[in-house]
């Protein structure tokens, strides 16, 4: 099959489909808010936690996995 | 059901006047809002009128509780148990819509009385995306996965551990290219990215006319076009996890039972692809109807050295005491090593606070001992962190839980 047609015609129907026959609200979907309001603060300590959490999985003894 | 005691039933129904063509009620369903003009519940004398293209009309059946201009109404749909019609109903009126307005059983509208005389006008607030997403997650509740075991699959794949037929493995490699690395999490513009690809926003970026190269939902629908449905029942490879209004918690890896002949595998692709989607939908809703501007659900699968895991991300914002906004972003990710792991930081400003849980308490007493770790990262980026807690005895506090979804499971 051509895979990069058949996501375009997948896209095209999830999101500009009429709501009459939208039962799944995929339009109202593409109305959640973006992530710019999100202030780069928050993921730099998501990130943070992140890195965080891998340094201590490094590190840990293999003892831990049990 | 609507009883037939409280209301009177119309004397008469017209269609709307000649200019509400069939192309101009599709032009109102395109709008923002839908506005519905009533008429004065006089009992055998029923008028219709048009107040501006497009519009629809209702006709009041009943005495009125409308009294006052500007109010905001809840006004429930509800089905006529004689005709089967569909109606609004408030307090003890009811009011007929035009069928061409896609209305469901059981939905609740806002509306703001625009006027009362000499006919009633009332204007439905814009709430139309959360009805919808109200009736995406009623459908996607029972069907929704976890992600684990399609991960599982691919991971089988990339490990050739497991035969898959061309197409199947085509449709796994589909998926495996939408995965970001673990190094990219790890700085914040790189969480950012990956965020905005866990398919989240795939309808936002595309009704914006900027879809993503990289998108999980695209990669997810992509895969499973043209995929036959299992035609036999599949069992789940791994329980469901909690669903996405139910807090996070991290999900650890699932295990694919062997041997399994390609059919079977394929079956189970195409199984296990239907579940995730639903559950992406559901994460969209929930974020959804979460609070406008200040709520978000995602979930970010990545590559990892022993292979792909899955990151819960829960974010949102709260009025400050001093005005200044306080963020919330929760964390659950499962780890080899550590087990089931949980954060919740809580950002006010330069302030940071940090509470932390680990399944395993040898897991949580090793988080505490390298809290230096931690400390030196949130300084480095000008922050300060205030209070951390690494060893918490229960998972953090679920941020904000919208509480639109108790409606749902009714």
């Amino acid at each position: 099959m051509n895979m990069d047609q058949t996501l375009r015609e997948a896209e095209v129907r999830t999101v500009y489909g009429d709501p009459a026959s939208d039962p799944e609200g995929t339009s109202a979907l593409a109305r959640i808010p973006s992530d710019a309001v999100i202030p780069d603060r928050v993921f730099d300590v998501a990130a943070a936690l992140l890195a965080y959490l891998a340094a201590v999985e490094e590190g840990a003894p293999p003892s831990l996995s049990r | 059901m609507l009883s037939t005691a409280n209301r009177t039933r119309p004397q008469s129904q017209k269609s709307p006047g000649p200019g509400a063509s069939a192309e101009a009620i599709r032009g109102a369903k395109r709008r923002s809002y839908f506005r519905f003009l009533g008429f004065r519940p006089i009992l055998g004398s029923v008028k219709i009128e048009i107040a501006q293209q497009p519009s629809s009309a209702i006709i009041a059946t009943a005495g009125s509780s409308v009294t006052r201009t500007g109010a905001v109404i809840e006004i429930a749909v509800i089905r006529d148990a004689i005709t089967g019609n569909l109606l609004l109903k408030h307090g003890d009126t009811v009011y007929l819509p035009r069928p061409d307005l896609p209305l469901e059983e059981g939905e609740r509208w806002r509306a703001r009385v625009i006027q009362t005389h000499p006919h009633l006008i009332l204007e439905i607030q814009d709430d139309r995306p959360h009805a919808m997403a109200r009736r995406a997650l009623r459908k996607h509740i029972a069907s929704q996965r976890g992600m684990a075991p399609l991960l599982a699959l691919l991971h089988a794949h990339e490990r050739r551990q497991l035969e898959f037929d061309p197409d199947t493995r085509q449709r796994l490699d589909i998926i495996g290219a939408a995965l970001p690395a673990r190094s990219l999490l790890s700085g914040g513009q790189g969480l950012r990215s990956a965020a905005r690809a866990s398919g989240l926003w795939h309808e936002a970026h595309i009704a914006e006319g900027q879809p993503l190269q990289r998108d999980l939902k695209a990669a997810l629908l992509k895969a499973s076009r043209d995929l036959k449905p299992a035609s036999v029942p599949v069992s789940p490879l791994n329980p469901a996890p909690p669903l996405p209004d139910a807090g996070i918690e991290p999900q650890p890896p699932a295990q694919v039972p062997q041997p399994h002949d390609s059919a079977s595998l394929q079956a189970m692709l195409s199984a296990e692809l239907s579940g995730v989607l639903a559950r992406l939908t559901m994460s969209q809703a929930v974020t959804l109807l979460g609070g406008g501007t200040s709520y978000w659900h995602l979930e970010i699968p990545f590559r990892d050295r022993d292979g792909p895991r899955i990151l819960q991300v829960r974010i949102d914002c709260e009025a400050g005491h001093d005005d200044v906004p306080v963020w919330h972003v929760g964390l659950a990710l499962h780890s080899a090593r550590l087990g089931g792991v949980s954060a919740l930081a809580t950002i006010h400003g330069d302030s940071v606070s940090i509470t932390g849980h680990a399944d395993r308490a040898a897991a949580g007493e090793l988080l505490d001992r390298s809290q230096t770790i931690l400390h030196q990262a949130v300084e480095l980026l000008g922050a300060k962190l205030m209070r951390c807690t690494l060893n918490a005895a229960k998972p953090p506090a679920p941020t904000r839980m919208p509480a639109s979804l108790l409606d749902i499971r009714a």
